[in-house]
């Protein structure tokens, strides 16, 4: 039997009070009010759909040996690449072995719970064992709009497998139509969609029951045997609907962090679903539906297991870590809405070379250094010619994983002069537990939280964004290290 | 067996710029008014020079690579001429070359210039680059403040002494410099100010602020070296400076990849002052040095400095400093030109610039209010590069 | 309690302007000083007062709050006309909880 065997949640810390963005645009459309409650995530400006999969899957992982996993499917419709392969750039961020499969599912915001039924019947069928499925979105809406509200940034990841699964998969039942609630072409930046209310009536409140009464026919259950029911649906009004239409009692409606998150797109039934299992209990039934060019229902059952999955921060620990964004105008730069020029210092002519790219992936995407057989001193970046003065081995190293080590704060400060998006720009000497040292630049911190000695970990970040030639770099910052409880 | 170039080499004449926003000038002008004058104090003609190094680092804006352009402009008789680079300690580097060459008895008379017109790049500040392909794909960004700015966290920690005195230190260093520059014609910022302006002005990288930070700037220097007996020849009447010694050190790693640094003083000012007191005969530097010019980018650098050359104990540079024990009336007059702060940072130039401010020294050229009393021996100090990642040359230079 | 101290036309106007800052014309220069007994988070802004009405200056550079502990001062600086400075008799700065602390302009510019 196929199922989850564990889940994992990213929410990106700063949040922006929807009060904010109605201050700066109301003047524009005074109908954006209707949303003004809460706040939305936002993701830094060094992350991206990417990134935020990286902190989902990486966070899912906990406590898998990353060698039984065998696939990566990673589900966004707002790919950071349109041809390089966006999982392939997450496979070795996870440290995840290059002889797996993987795909990118995008097209409509169902693409998560495909890349979910992928897995699924890909364990089923026996001729894969284990699938870690990601999915994140950073979906922009238009100044004025009611989707530039809604919409929040957000991930999830599950391990799919057949051992040990906390979560067994039961059936599915999908309906695809080409229903064109909204839409965004090949050049589109934003979402372009159509009035709410016909959404609600000819959309929402028709595909999700559907879907749902599809999948509870096809089980020969009803809906009062579910526990929960997690389904995606920003509309307020829709869901009175669909919960009067079937019957869905208060406590078995998953909440969907409209007030916390937002609609985080093809991510946001795949974080509900990881939330919702943190308090799931033994033998319950739940059902995850997705909503986009048609809907998905998957059922599952929770399983005694769950009791042992691995402690993680999860959605709801990602949730407590939250810093206010501040400003709407920080938010519009860090998505590229507002242009803002970041100095002509930072105007270098450098190129990726990506032969080198190629040949340093490890060391880069992965944060592999190396340990010297002869005297053990873990060192990054890799070397040849040992570090240690006593030493000075050449080629009898062997690789040596850094991304999971904490690392302990040397020297530090934050520099007002490097124009970047975030300034200060705070970067900090850090040496790792077991050994290893070099300079790295942090994120998701202030200077204030800093001093010499203070625990960090590393986090997989964009690096750079090269605007004349289309190339976004991936890399690792340090953060302060996370309390799991 | 070596022996290093202790009184093998003189210093037959130097010339100095101003140095500033030199908006009328570019890299070929500025150095042909140092070359200019420092042929004229050197008493020869141009066709007596025999070899050339030239230092320039950001040879994107200023005259391309290799030497070619530069001898284009200098209209040399078809010697050789070398570009030399090792960051900020370039202009030492040309001069080093130069050295050798004349100790080594290659030549008799050689050229050492050092170059930089920064204010062509359209903003203020260094450009970010210069580690090759790598640091765009991975590793950190980071400007000049950031990394010696790290300095002072684990220092404050080591020694125990608390930010606000380590600051208060910083702002005695600036204090001190800008009362130097401020006398000083070919400085580019000329005026005092005092110790509650550099301690209350905005922070760039903490805990380093406007005023413990130098600009960047346009400038030329150069040098003409011979034997000592050359020298003697041709100027029977002055004092002749010597080299008593240039030496240079090069991270190697161990500070940014192996765990036994600590962040708080670099191991390459340590050995390459050891090294260069060593070829000088220097056994006491805090007894026999009578001048200094050190690197002083930062005022975090220039305090650390003083215990790294092994002037100041170790923990006690902060002691030596508010006692004025490196003010211009003190013990070991530093920076008595103005040094970074007041000159800005032409990066290929400083390095002479600093041996410039020992020499007019040395030869007692300066009025009266900003002289030296008893000079004989003088320092300078040359970093390029950050404090675990970079380049520290030190050179001694003296009259007998 | 808070002292003050101005210095018209510095030598900071051309600093702040070469640095790489690059902010020009800040040619005022002011010394804020803490010399109470407590904790006091000064505000970037300041309003000064003649017979004839008030002028609110709020382009002060730092443009954020600083928190000063006893016997920490901190400087803020900002573009000003001398001649319009000379008008004005009171200068009043505010601190993050709204109190006032009020200068007379001629006694604080030096």
């Amino acid at each position: 039997m196929a199922g989850i065997c564990t889940y994992g949640g990213y929410v990106p810390r700063y949040r922006l009070k929807r009060s904010a963005i109605v201050q700066s645009m109301a003047w524009m459309n005074i109908a954006i009010m209707a949303h003004a409650m809460g706040e939305k995530a936002v993701a830094n400006f060094d992350e991206d759909p990417i990134t935020m999969a990286v902190a989902a899957g990486l966070d899912a992982l906990k406590g898998v040996d990353r060698a039984k996993v065998e696939g990566v499917y990673f589900a966004s419709t707002t790919m950071p690449y349109k041809e390089r392969l966006n999982a392939g750039i997450i496979i070795p961020a996870l440290n995840v072995k290059d002889q797996v499969r993987a795909a990118d599912f995008s097209g409509g915001l169902k693409a998560g719970t495909t890349a979910l039924l992928a897995a699924l019947e890909g364990v089923e069928s026996k001729r894969v064992n284990n699938i870690l499925v990601a999915s994140a979105d950073c979906r922009l809406g238009m100044a004025a709009t009611a989707q530039e509200m809604v919409f929040g940034d957000a991930a999830a990841a599950f391990v799919v497998g057949s051992e040990n699964v906390v979560a067994e998969f039961k059936g599915s039942y999908s309906v695809t139509y080409d229903f064109v609630d909204h839409m965004r072409s090949d050049s589109a930046v934003f979402d372009r969609q159509w009035e709410e209310r016909w959404i609600r009536d000819m959309g929402y409140t028709q595909f999700i029951p559907e879907a749902i009464n599809g999948l509870l026919k096809k089980c020969q259950l009803k809906i009062a045997d579910c526990a929960r029911i997690v389904y995606s649906c920003n509309n307020r009004a829709a869901r009175k609907d669909i919960n009067k239409k079937l019957g869905i009692a208060p406590q078995a409606e998953q909440s969907d962090l409209q007030a916390e998150i937002g609609d985080s797109g093809t991510s946001h039934p795949m974080v509900m679903f990881a939330h919702a299992l943190e308090s799931a209990k033994p033998g319950d039934k739940i059902i995850v539906v997705s909503y986009g060019s048609g809907a998905d229902a998957l059922l599952f059952e929770v399983t005694p297991n769950i009791a042992k999955k691995a402690h993680n921060l999860g959605v709801s620990g990602y949730l407590a870590k939250k810093a206010d964004l501040g400003s709407y105008t920080k938010y519009l730069v860090w998505r590229d809405i507002l242009p803002a020029d970041i100095g002509m210092r930072n105007e270098v002519a450098d190129y990726t070379a990506l032969s080198m790219l190629w040949r340093r992936r490890k060391e880069v995407l992965g944060l592999w250094g190396t340990r010297c057989t002869n005297c053990g001193t873990p060192q990054w970046p890799p070397q040849r010619i040992c570090a240690n003065p006593a030493c000075g081995a050449v080629d009898k190293m062997e690789p040596y994983p850094f991304a999971d080590r904490t690392a302990h704060i040397i020297s530090y400060t934050g520099d007002m002069l490097m124009l970047g998006l975030n300034p200060p720009l705070l970067t900090a000497r850090l040496e790792f537990e077991g050994g290893g040292r070099n300079m790295f630049e942090l994120t998701d911190c202030t200077l204030e939280e800093l001093s010499t000695g203070k625990a960090m970990t590393m986090t997989f970040r964009r690096k750079y964004n090269d605007k004349a030639r289309n190339i976004i770099g991936y890399f690792w910052k340090a953060m302060p290290a996370q309390e799991v409880k | 067996m070596a022996e290093g170039i202790k009184d093998k080499v003189a210093i037959l004449g130097m010339g100095c710029t101003r140095f500033g926003e030199r908006w009328e000038s570019g890299a070929e002008d500025l150095m042909v008014e140092a070359f200019v004058e420092c042929l004229k104090d050197a008493g020869i003609e141009k066709k007596d020079i025999q070899a050339a190094y030239v230092g320039t680092c950001y040879d994107e804006v200023n005259l391309g690579k290799a030497a070619v352009y530069h001898g284009e402009i200098l209209k040399l008789p078809h010697i050789g001429l070398t570009r030399t680079e090792n960051f900020c300690a370039t202009a030492t580097e040309a001069l080093r070359a130069a050295s050798y060459a004349v100790a080594a008895g290659a030549f008799d008379i050689v050229l050492a210039l050092g170059v930089e017109k920064l204010k062509d790049t359209g903003f203020a500040g260094l450009p970010i680059g210069g580690g090759g392909a790598y640091p765009r794909i991975g590793g950190y960004n980071g400007s000049g403040p950031q990394s010696f700015a790290q300095l002072a966290p684990p220092y404050s920690k080591k020694y125990g002494i608390p930010m606000d005195k380590i600051k208060d230190a910083m702002a005695h260093i600036s204090v001190k410099s800008h009362a130097n520059g401020a006398m000083n014609p070919r400085a580019h910022l000329r005026f005092p100010i005092t110790h509650e302006q550099v301690k209350n002005a905005p922070i760039v990288s903490y805990p380093l602020g406007l005023f413990d930070c130098c600009g960047v700037s346009d400038g030329a220097a150069a040098a003409i070296v011979t034997t000592p007996k050359i020298a003697k020849s041709l100027k029977p009447n002055q004092n002749i400076v010597k080299i008593k010694g240039v030496q240079i050190s090069v991270a190697n790693g161990e500070e940014t990849l192996y765990k036994e640094w600590d962040g708080t003083g670099l191991w390459t000012t340590q050995t390459a002052s050891a090294k260069a007191y060593a070829e000088a005969g220097i056994k006491n530097p805090r007894e026999e040095i009578n001048m200094m010019e050190v690197h002083d980018c930062f005022s975090i650098t220039e305090m650390i400095i003083m215990e790294d050359l092994g002037i100041s104990p170790k923990g006690k540079a902060y002691d030596d400093i508010m006692s004025g024990f490196f003010d211009l009336n003190g013990k070991i007059p530093c920076q008595v030109d103005g040094g970074l702060k007041c000159f800005g940072h032409p990066i290929g130039a400083s390095g002479l610039r600093m041996l410039y401010a020992v020499y007019e020294q040395l030869l007692e050229r300066v009025p009266p209010e900003r002289k030296v009393k008893n000079v004989h021996l003088g320092l300078t100090h040359n970093l390029g590069g950050e404090p675990a990642r970079g380049v520290v040359s030190v050179g001694i230079f003296g009259i007998d | 309690m808070l002292a003050v101290k101005v210095i018209m036309n510095s030598c900071m106007e051309e600093v702040l302007a070469f640095k790489c800052c690059n902010i020009p014309n800040q040619n005022l220069e002011m010394h804020v000083r803490n010399i109470g007994d407590r904790p006091v988070t000064v505000t970037p802004r300041f309003i000064l007062e003649n017979e004839k009405g008030a002028l609110e200056c709020s382009h002060l550079f730092p443009p954020w709050e600083q928190m000063l502990n006893p016997g920490q001062a901190v400087a803020y600086y900002c573009s000003m006309d001398p001649l319009l400075w000379e008008q004005y008799e009171m200068l009043t700065i505010r601190d993050k909880e709204g109190n006032a602390y009020r200068f007379p302009v001629k006694e604080i510019t030096l």
